[in-house]
C-alpha cells in the first residue's frame, strides 16, 4: 500500500477500540501492522461480536472485521518467556507499539517502554490508557461509557431538567475519538524519530481526550462559579432555537433556526419526515432527518468514504478523511487469530520450520483460543 | 493599492517568520511566564508504586508545568509562555529544545461566514499543531472571527470557546473579498507548509493550488454534492445517526453535549494534516485532505451501521432498556458500566443475594428482566457519594462512572496530579485553567500559549 507510513512497521497490542483502530488508521496509511494476540487473551472484539458457536467463530465478529483490517495477526502467548523474548526481537524490527492494556501489565511482562527501548531506541511507544500512566487513579479501568460520565461530556448531555446521559454501549463516544487524535500524535512522533533516531513514550488518558473536547466549559467554568453546568438538551449557546422535531410519519428530523418560530412543532407534525426537511432546506434552513443505522448502509453518497468491503465482501470500517479525494481500498481483510504467525517470524526473524514447529508445539504460538469469554 | 498590498502579504510573511524565530528561541532558553504567573502547584509526590517504564534514567516524568498566559491584549508578547522542553533528555542538558512540529508553517483561513459548526472543526486542528510548535497563521476577515462572539463567554465578555481554539497562533485580519486580499494570502500560502480552510470557500481554488497542502473542511461528502446546503453541528450530529443512539426509545434523540461533530472533525484534520506533512518529509508528494463532518460523525457512530448489516436491525437509543444506566447517587449521578467479564465482580459489589437469581445468570437473561435489575441496583446507590462509588467499584476492578461537571473537574486529583489543566493568566480573574493537548510526550505536556487578540491582528494586516 502507498502511503505516508510505508516503511513504518508498528506492533499493535491494541485491544477493541482505543488501541486497535488507532494502529487500524496507521495500517490505511501504509505502516505495516501487525497484530499481537494469544490463545490466552484474544481481542475482547471477537467475543463481543460473536455470531455463532461453531469452530471459528472468533474469526467471524463483526466488530473485530470492521476495526483490524489491513493488519497481519500474530498470536503468541505473552506469559511465555520466550513469547516475550520473540516480541523484544520483533521490537527491533518495529517502528512503533501501540498498546490499550490497564498500566502495569506489559510492564510485568518484560515488555514496557523501558524494556523495549532497550531493543530499540528509536521505537516510538504509545500507551492509550483510561486515566494515563502517571497520577492516583492509573490503575483505574474504564469502558467506553464510564469516560461519558468522568470526563464531564454526561454532564451536559441529556434531557432539559433531568438526570445526565452516557453515550452507551452502542457508541462508546471516549473510545471512538481517542484513536482520531492519537494517530496524529503517533505520525507526528514518528517524523520526529525519523529526523533525531530518537524515539518517545507518548503517554495518552482518554479520559482527557474526552475532556479536552470540552476545553471552553472547562475555562468558562474556572472564571465563573455560577457558570450553568446541567444537561443542554438539544440547545445551544447562541443558537435561538433547535431540537429534533417528530414527523407525520412519525420519524425525528433535526433542524436549527436563525429566528425563533414557535410554529415549527406544527409544520413538521404536519409533513412526512422527507418533505418537511426538503421544505426546510429551501427555505435557507438547516434540517436532516435523525438517520438510523438502515439508512446509513443504505446511502452511499452520504456514507462517502466510511463504508467499504473487504476482499470476502464483508462490510468494514473505512476513513474518517479523504486523501486526494479517496477512500481506502482494504488490502487485507482482518487477520484470523494467528493467521500470519509463522509468515512474520520468517519473513522479520528469519525463523525455520523447526523453530516454527517447537514454538507450535510448546504452545507459544497458536490458531485457537485457550478461552470462550472474556 | 494593490501593489503596496502585496507588499503588505510580504511583511505580514516577514513578521511572522520573525516572531516565530523569535518565539522558538524563547522556547530554546526554556523562558517561562513572568513570575507572577508561575503560581502554579508542583507536582505532588509520586505514587510510590508507580512500576511504568517512566523511571527517572529511562525517561523524564512531567515537569512541574501547566504554565499558560492567555488574553493577549493584557500579555504582551513577551508573556508567551514556554512550552515544557519536551524532547530534553535531561543526561544531555545542552541539547537544544523543540517543539515536535516546529519546522512547520500552517496557514488556517477563516473565509467568509460558513457555519460555526466548520469553522470549530478548522479552528482545533489548528490550535493543535500550534501547540506543537508549528507555526499557525490564522487568517481572519475584517471585524474577526466570529467565534470571537461566541459563547461561552468569559466574565469579561471574551470568548472562552476563541480562546480555548485558537491558542498559540498568530493571527491577520485579510479582506479575501478584494483581490489584494487574495493577493496577499497567495504569498503567504507560496511559504506555508499546509493551509486548512473551510468549504465553501472563496479561495478554495487559491488554496488548493499553491505550494501548502490543502487541508479542507467541509459538512458532507463530495458525493452528496451538498456545499452549499444549510448545516449545523445538530443537524451532522443527526444525519450521521448519532442522536438515533441517545436518548429514550419513546421520546426525541439527543445530542451530544458540547462541539463533539465539530471537535471529533478537527482531531480528524490534525491526523489527516500530520500524515500530509510526513508525506512531505518523506519526499513523497502530499495527498490533499478533505474532512466532512457527515462522514466523521458516521465513522464515529460506525456500530450503527455495522450493527445494522451485522443483524438487519439497526441499534438504537434505549434509555431504560439500556444494560448500561445513569442512577442517581448522595450527591449526584453514577453511570452503571460493566463488561461481561466483569459481572460477576459487579455481584460481589452489590451484594445482594437477589442478583444470584438464574433470570440474571446471561447477558441475555439481564437485557430481558433490564428493568428488575435496576430495582435490584439502584438502592445501593442512593445512600452513597460519588467517591465512595467510584472508589469502591473500582477496588473491584467494575468501571462505573461517577458523572462530573466540568467546574468539578477544575479540583479533579487525577487531573491535578498529572497538571492536565493549564494555569492561564488574567488581569480581573483568580484562577482560569483549560486543558492541554491530552498526550504527555516522555512525561512532558504542550502548555498553550494564549490566542491572539483582534488588535493584534488588526495591527499585523
Amino acid at each position: 500500500m502507498k502511503g505516508p507510513l510505508n516503511g513504518v512497521r508498528v506492533l499493535d497490542f491494541g485491544l477493541l477500540t482505543a488501541g486497535a483502530n488507532t494502529s487500524a488508521m496507521l495500517a490505511d496509511l501504509g505502516a505495516d501492522v501487525i497484530k499481537i494476540e494469544s490463545g490466552a487473551y484474544i481481542d475482547p472484539f471477537r467475543v463481543v461480536g460473536k455470531m455463532d458457536n461453531d469452530d471459528g467463530w472468533w474469526n467471524r465478529s463483526p466488530p473485530f472485521r470492521f476495526t483490524n483490517r489491513n493488519k497481519r495477526g500474530l498470536a503468541l502467548n505473552l506469559k511465555d518467556p520466550e513469547g516475550q523474548r520473540v516480541i523484544r526481537e520483533l521490537a527491533k524490527q518495529c517502528d512503533v507499539v501501540v498498546e490499550n492494556f490497564r498500566r502495569g501489565v506489559l510492564d510485568r511482562a518484560g515488555l514496557g517502554y523501558a524494556a523495549l527501548k532497550e531493543c530499540n531506541p528509536r521505537l516510538v511507544f504509545a500507551a492509550i490508557s483510561s486515566q494515563g500512566d502517571t497520577g492516583p487513579e492509573r490503575m483505574n479501568v474504564s469502558f467506553g461509557s464510564t469516560l461519558d460520565a468522568t470526563s464531564g461530556i454526561a454532564s451536559i448531555t441529556g434531557y432539559e431538567g433531568e438526570e445526565p446521559r452516557i453515550s452507551g454501549m452502542d457508541v462508546n463516544y471516549p473510545d471512538q475519538i481517542v484513536s482520531l487524535f492519537a494517530t496524529g500524535i503517533v505520525i507526528t512522533a514518528v517524523m520526529e524519530a525519523r529526523r533525531s533516531g530518537k524515539g518517545c513514550f507518548l503517554d495518552f488518558s482518554q479520559r482527557e481526550v474526552a475532556s479536552f473536547t470540552l476545553g471552553e466549559e472547562i475555562l468558562a467554568a474556572a472564571a465563573d462559579p455560577a457558570y450553568r453546568l446541567t444537561p443542554r438538551d438539544n440547545g445551544e449557546a447562541g443558537v435561538v432555537q433547535q431540537d429534533a422535531y417528530r414527523c407525520a410519519d412519525g420519524r425525528w428530523i433535526a433542524v436549527t433556526l436563525d429566528s425563533a418560530d414557535p410554529s415549527l412543532d406544527a409544520f413538521c407534525a404536519a409533513r412526512d419526515s422527507g418533505a418537511a426537511v426538503a421544505a426546510l432546506l429551501a427555505r435557507g434552513i438547516a434540517a436532516a432527518p435523525c438517520s438510523d443505522g438502515s439508512e446509513l448502509l443504505a446511502d452511499g453518497a452520504l456514507a462517502g468514504a466510511t463504508l467499504v468491503r473487504d476482499e470476502n465482501g464483508w462490510l468494514v470500517k473505512g476513513l474518517p478523511y479523504r486523501l486526494d479525494g479517496r477512500g481506502i481500498t482494504i488490502e487485507r481483510a482482518a487477520p484470523e487469530l494467528g493467521q500470519h504467525t509463522d509468515e512474520i517470524l520468517r519473513e522479520l526473524l528469519g525463523y525455520g520450520d523447526a523453530e516454527l514447529a517447537r514454538l507450535k508445539d510448546s504452545g507459544v504460538t497458536s490458531t485457537t483460543p485457550a478461552i470462550g469469554d472474556v | 493599492m494593490t501593489g503596496s498590498l502585496l507588499d503588505s502579504g510580504e511583511v505580514i510573511f516577514a513578521l511572522w517568520s520573525a516572531t516565530n524565530r523569535v518565539l522558538q528561541r524563547r522556547l530554546s532558553s526554556d523562558l517561562v511566564c513572568r513570575p507572577s504567573f508561575e503560581t502554579v502547584a508542583t507536582r505532588p509526590p509520586q505514587d510510590e508504586d508507580f512500576a511504568g517504564p517512566a523511571n527517572a534514567s529511562a525517561y523524564e516524568r512531567r515537569a512541574p508545568s501547566g504554565r499558560a498566559c492567555i488574553l493577549p491584549g493584557h500579555a504582551p508578547s513577551d508573556s508567551v509562555a514556554a512550552s515544557s522542553n519536551i524532547f530534553d533528555d535531561r543526561t544531555v542538558p545542552s541539547e537544544p529544545l523543540s517543539l515536535p512540529l516546529a519546522r512547520f508553517t500552517l496557514v488556517e483561513v477563516n473565509d467568509r461566514p460558513v457555519a460555526p459548526c466548520l469553522r470549530l472543526a478548522t479552528s482545533l486542528a489548528g490550535k493543535i499543531a500550534a501547540d506543537l510548535g508549528a507555526a499557525v497563521l490564522k487568517i481572519e476577515p475584517p471585524g474577526g472571527d466570529p467565534v470571537r462572539r461566541m459563547p461561552p463567554l468569559l466574565p469579561t465578555g471574551e470568548s472562552a470557546l476563541f480562546h480555548f481554539l485558537n491558542t498559540s497562533k498568530r493571527s491577520v485580519v485579510l479582506d479575501l473579498d478584494s483581490e489584494s486580499g487574495r493577493a496577499s494570502l497567495q504569498r503567504l500560502l507560496g511559504k506555508a507548509d499546509a493551509v486548512l480552510f473551510e468549504e465553501p470557500a472563496s479561495v478554495a481554488s487559491l488554496a488548493r493550488t499553491s505550494r501548502a497542502t490543502p487541508i479542507e473542511i467541509a459538512a458532507f461528502p463530495v458525493e452528496m454534492d451538498a456545499a452549499t446546503r444549510p448545516v449545523s453541528e445538530l443537524v451532522l450530529q443527526a444525519l450521521g445517526g448519532l442522536m438515533h443512539m441517545i436518548g429514550e426509545p419513546a421520546r426525541k434523540p439527543l445530542k451530544l453535549g458540547g462541539h463533539q461533530a465539530s471537535y471529533a472533525a478537527g482531531l480528524t484534520a490534525f491526523t489527516g494534516l500530520a500524515a500530509a506533512l510526513a508525506a512531505r518529509e518523506a519526499g513523497q508528494r502530499a495527498p490533499a485532505v478533505r474532512v466532512s463532518l457527515a462522514e466523521v460523525v458516521q465513522w464515529v457512530n460506525w456500530k450503527a451501521a455495522s450493527g445494522a448489516a451485522a443483524t438487519g436491525a439497526s441499534p438504537g437509543r434505549e434509555g431504560r432498556n439500556s444494560e448500561f444506566q445513569v442512577v442517581p447517587c448522595r450527591d449526584g449521578h453514577v453511570a452503571v458500566v460493566y463488561t461481561l467479564t466483569q459481572w460477576p465482580a459487579l455481584r460481589r459489589l452489590i451484594a445482594d443475594p437477589r442478583l444470584e437469581d438464574p433470570r440474571f445468570a446471561t447477558r441475555a437473561g439481564r437485557r430481558q428482566h433490564i428493568a428488575a435489575l435496576y430495582e435490584i441496583l439502584t438502592p445501593w446507590f442512593a445512600d452513597k457519594s460519588r467517591e465512595e462509588i467510584g472508589r469502591t467499584a473500582q477496588a473491584k476492578g467494575v468501571p462505573f462512572g461517577p458523572i462530573f461537571t466540568p467546574a468539578e473537574l477544575l479540583a479533579n486529583e487525577q487531573y491535578l496530579a498529572r497538571s492536565f489543566l493549564a494555569e492561564v493568566a488574567h488581569p480581573t480573574a483568580d484562577r482560569l485553567l483549560m486543558p492541554q493537548l491530552p498526550v504527555q510526550w516522555n512525561g512532558r505536556s504542550f502548555a498553550p500559549r494564549p490566542a491572539p487578540s483582534l488588535e493584534q491582528a488588526e495591527l499585523a494586516a
